[in-house]
């Protein structure tokens, strides 16, 4: 029964994409900065993965972080093809109101800072996770947490004033 | 440990990692340091109300329809044999370069500190693969005054792996004028026959000392060279005087080779002091008493004494702030020959 195979498979991706497709949203807005870029990125890393399913191994590790890591890809790619158009966090920016918020001064971090934190503090990875996710050495993590942290209440503060 | 050392570990205790005892004390008693801590965990607060508050609806996912597997393989198209040909030798050439460019990995930075007593960073040092260095240190353990010189060679360096040689042997230590000073270590610490030690990074490697005690070294891998090490700016700020593995120049002469000694100052009334056969040098960043200017100009200062020119360079910038800038310096005769270092002595004391 091919068909009805293929329906139940359909199923479970729907699902999977209903209980993952907020944060692997939230995560590619925190680098990308606006909404409508994220939603499509959101489609592509869910597609990426629809495409290719049978290279998802769980033993190495939880779909959610699979799928944020096909996230930062994404995001990365779409990063270096739009970079000289576009301006760091510009949505939230152009929101702002006299009382810059925490949210408003993230905006304005780089956005490999943006990516570390959200991770960190929004969707609570531990050190492991991150530099199993991003890619990156344990010290680049613990480094890049720290700077960021320190730019963003740099930021923050100054904007506050 | 002041503050800009604690600020890296005030990020880690937000996150609920394990931190070094002094930076812990620190961070306790420090209320700037806590005002910083409180305003990591609010503005991590902040963010996850931020991102339930923008919690949307998501958009459906658009799943492609269901294809005949391998469908293509059965359209016909037509393709100029000589566009096939050239389809052919250009996925080979993109072959051989991806291959080639995949061969060239990223170079990787291995940030350590040494230390002779276990949780009490100094010595911090950045290096690549190939590093080879030799330096020395003073500390006190169990309230005995201890001296060593250590020799470290980086022979590669992998995300969850360093291979290192290491080796560690006692100094003799001069008394000074001004306080205890190390002694250039009299012959080059070998490493015929040292093995080689696989590190794994965020670990405590302890060396141990020949004649007693044990060094301690303990480091991380990055992906780029860090402007920071272990909080510590590789630039100092501005109040801080920071003269690593030095050289001195009188003209064109070389007077002192002290690579691998290092001495560093933040408060008013102490300078750095460089302890030589028949001179003793004391820099400050104030002026005091017998002192002439001296322009400081990242790593290096340059200023005259009784009409002779000197240069002194060293490893990395020796304060921060704008360049050149004015610090103060004045050159003595050892006050005693007690006090006489047989080459070269480097250490702090007040002026």
């Amino acid at each position: 029964m091919p068909d009805e195979e293929g329906l139940t498979e359909r199923a479970a991706f729907a699902r999977l994409y209903l209980e993952q497709g907020s944060p692997v949203r939230g995560f590619l807005r925190s680098w990308v900065g606006d909404s409508s870029t994220a939603d499509d990125l959101t489609q592509e890393t869910f597609l990426h993965l629809w495409r290719r399913r049978g290279a998802f191994d769980p033993a190495r590790g939880g779909v959610k972080a699979y799928l944020l890591g096909i996230a930062r890809k994404k995001a990365a790619d779409w990063w270096r093809r739009n970079r000289e158009h576009t301006a760091t966090g510009s949505e939230a920016c152009s929101s702002a109101t006299d009382d810059i918020t925490v949210r408003d001064a993230f905006n304005q971090l780089p956005p490999e800072m943006r990516a570390v934190l959200w991770l960190r503090e929004v969707e609570g990875y531990s050190y492991d996770e991150l530099a199993g996710i991003l890619k990156i050495p344990l010290g680049t993590v613990r480094s890049r947490l720290h700077a960021a942290r320190h730019q963003l209440r740099t930021i923050w503060m100054k904007e506050a004033r | 440990m002041n503050c800009l050392e604690a600020e890296a570990y005030v990020s880690e205790l937000c996150d609920g990692e394990r931190i070094r005892d002094d930076a812990a004390k620190h961070i306790a008693a420090c209320p700037m340091c806590r005002r910083m801590l409180s305003d990591y965990a609010r503005m991590g607060a902040e963010l996850r109300l931020a991102a339930t508050a923008e919690t949307t609806e998501l958009p459906p996912l658009r799943l492609p329809g269901r294809e005949m597997p391998f469908a293509f393989l059965w359209k016909r198209v037509a393709v100029p044999r000589f566009a096939l040909a050239a389809l052919v030798v250009c996925a080979i050439v993109a072959a051989a370069a991806t291959s080639i460019l995949r061969a060239q990995p990223k170079p990787l930075w291995f940030e350590f500190e040494c230390s002779l007593d276990e949780g009490a960073g100094s010595n911090y040092v950045v290096a690549k693969q190939g590093f080879d260095q030799t330096a020395s240190m003073l500390g006190i353990v169990n309230g005995q005054s201890l001296a060593a010189a250590y020799r470290v060679k980086v022979d590669s360096i992998a995300t969850d792996d360093v291979v290192l040689r290491i080796q560690a042997e006692h100094v003799l230590t001069e008394k000074t004028a001004t306080g205890t000073m190390l002694r250039a270590p009299t012959t080059a610490i070998s490493l015929d026959g040292v093995a080689a030690v696989h590190y794994k990074p965020g670990t405590s490697l302890a060396v141990p000392i020949a004649g007693g005690g044990a060094l301690y070294l303990k480091g991380d891998v990055l992906d780029h060279q860090p402007s920071i090490a272990f909080g510590m700016p590789l630039v100092p700020a501005a109040n801080t005087l920071s003269v690593r593995s030095p050289v001195l120049l009188q003209s064109t002469s070389l007077i002192a080779d002290m690579r691998g000694g290092s001495a560093i100052v933040d408060q008013a009334g102490q300078a750095v002091t460089i302890s030589l056969p028949d001179s003793v040098f004391s820099f400050a960043l104030q002026p005091f008493s017998g002192a002439v200017p001296a322009q400081a100009n990242w790593g290096e200062i340059s200023f005259k004494i009784d009409g002779k020119d000197y240069r002194l360079l060293a490893a990395a910038p020796v304060t921060g702030g704008d360049q050149p800038r004015t610090i103060w310096v004045r050159r003595d005769t050892p006050p005693d020959a007690a006090f006489v270092c047989p080459q070269w002595c480097i250490g702090t004391g007040p002026y």
